[in-house]
């Protein structure tokens, strides 16, 4: 097989015959892994870090565990969801390493938000939302960092439920409600910060 | 339709957002209800508003690419980290063929000697060497991130 074929070869095949192909040596192969999911893996650690610097560090620390761990990759599991637990889990050692709280699986159930008709205060205020990507961000800090990688997986990178599950090593049905209450914690934080220019126009 | 419309027009919503119902999967008269309720409840309007207003942005947050150095850090550490096994894999390859080597050179036809005897504990010694060699590199490893910053 020439260098060219190969190449093709290596371009069109699947997660787990690059898996495979990296594990017997290929180096190609492992890049043409680092190149399908680098961008995913950096932007889900962007969105929750906040900085560049800090998310390509935590992407190269990543793909580093990751080529270490191919060994015990099971090869009939996903690898995006593998590869992104990964990920999560070296950020979210990194955020406590340096103090910043990350919350238990108790305090993401935290609440019924069913029970209470979701902030009706803010809601009946008839506040119009204009939401821009800049209020979302800004919302997105002040949500504890397993909750915003929660939302960010499954918003801003349409990873399915069973791939959040797989990813985080929740169970499904915790899954759900977790991103209720999440959705409705932002929802709140964005209709406040819409009362509060709507008063700041107001009062000039 | 529980007692409070309220809760359950949002307790739908959010099980459409859930895909606990598949599209067109729901039950018709239920939708009815729902939809009428939404009609009547400004509050529920709205909150059903900005939910999926919320949703729409989130999707749009914008998507960086990833700069090719980055990359490259990512790749060369890796081959590093491959040759480092390698070179290690060929260090006890050929250690074992130097210590057995060296056994049969001392050991043939000297099975019940004096020096028979050293030289299995002069093998011995050399793969207790080696062991140690070996697990040097791997002990240093951290030294690979050397080029991350």
């Amino acid at each position: 097989m020439n260098q060219e074929t190969n190449r093709i070869v290596i371009v069109q095949a699947d997660d787990s015959q690059l898996v495979r192909l990296t594990i017997s040596g290929q180096a190609k192969a492992y890049e043409a892994l680092v190149r399908r999911y680098q961008k995913l893996v950096y932007n889900v650690l962007y969105q929750m870090v906040q900085s560049h610097e800090q998310a390509a560090d935590l992407t190269q620390e990543t793909f580093m565990r990751a080529y270490r761990g191919l060994k015990t990759f099971n090869q009939g599991a996903p690898f995006k969801p593998w590869l992104l637990r990964i990920a999560t889990n070296t950020c979210l050692n990194e955020l406590r390493r340096t103090s910043q709280a990350v919350d238990s699986l108790e305090t993401l159930l935290e609440e019924n938000p069913h029970a209470e008709p979701a902030s009706r205060e803010n809601v009946e205020s008839q506040v119009e939302m204009r939401m821009t990507q800049q209020e979302l961000i800004k919302a997105l800090k002040q949500l504890t960092p397993s909750q915003r990688q929660i939302f960010v997986l499954r918003y801003s990178h349409d990873l399915s439920y069973d791939e959040i599950s797989q990813t985080t090593g929740l169970p499904l049905t915790t899954i759900k409600p977790i991103l209720f209450r999440v959705r409705e914690k932002l929802r709140k934080l964005m209709a406040d910060q819409s009362q509060m220019h709507v008063n700041e126009k107001e009062s000039d | 339709m529980t007692d409070d419309p309220c809760r359950s027009a949002r307790l739908y919503f959010d099980a459409r957002l859930a895909e606990d119902i598949p599209e067109g999967g729901e039950q018709p008269e239920l939708r009815k209800q729902i939809e009428q309720h939404l009609i009547e409840c400004d509050a529920c309007l709205a909150w059903q508003r900005q939910t999926t207003e919320l949703i729409a942005v989130a999707a749009q947050v914008p998507q960086f690419d990833v700069p090719e150095a980055l990359t490259q850090r990512i790749l060369k550490e890796a081959m590093q980290q491959q040759s480092r096994k390698d070179s290690i894999f060929a260090s006890t390859v050929a250690a074992l063929v130097a210590v057995c080597a060296l056994s049969v050179l001392l050991f043939v036809d000297r099975c019940e000697t004096t020096t028979g005897v050293m030289s299995w504990l002069l093998g011995m010694a050399t793969m207790a060497a080696f062991a140690k060699f070996v697990s040097e590199p791997v002990a240093a490893a951290p030294a690979i991130s050397e080029g991350r910053k």
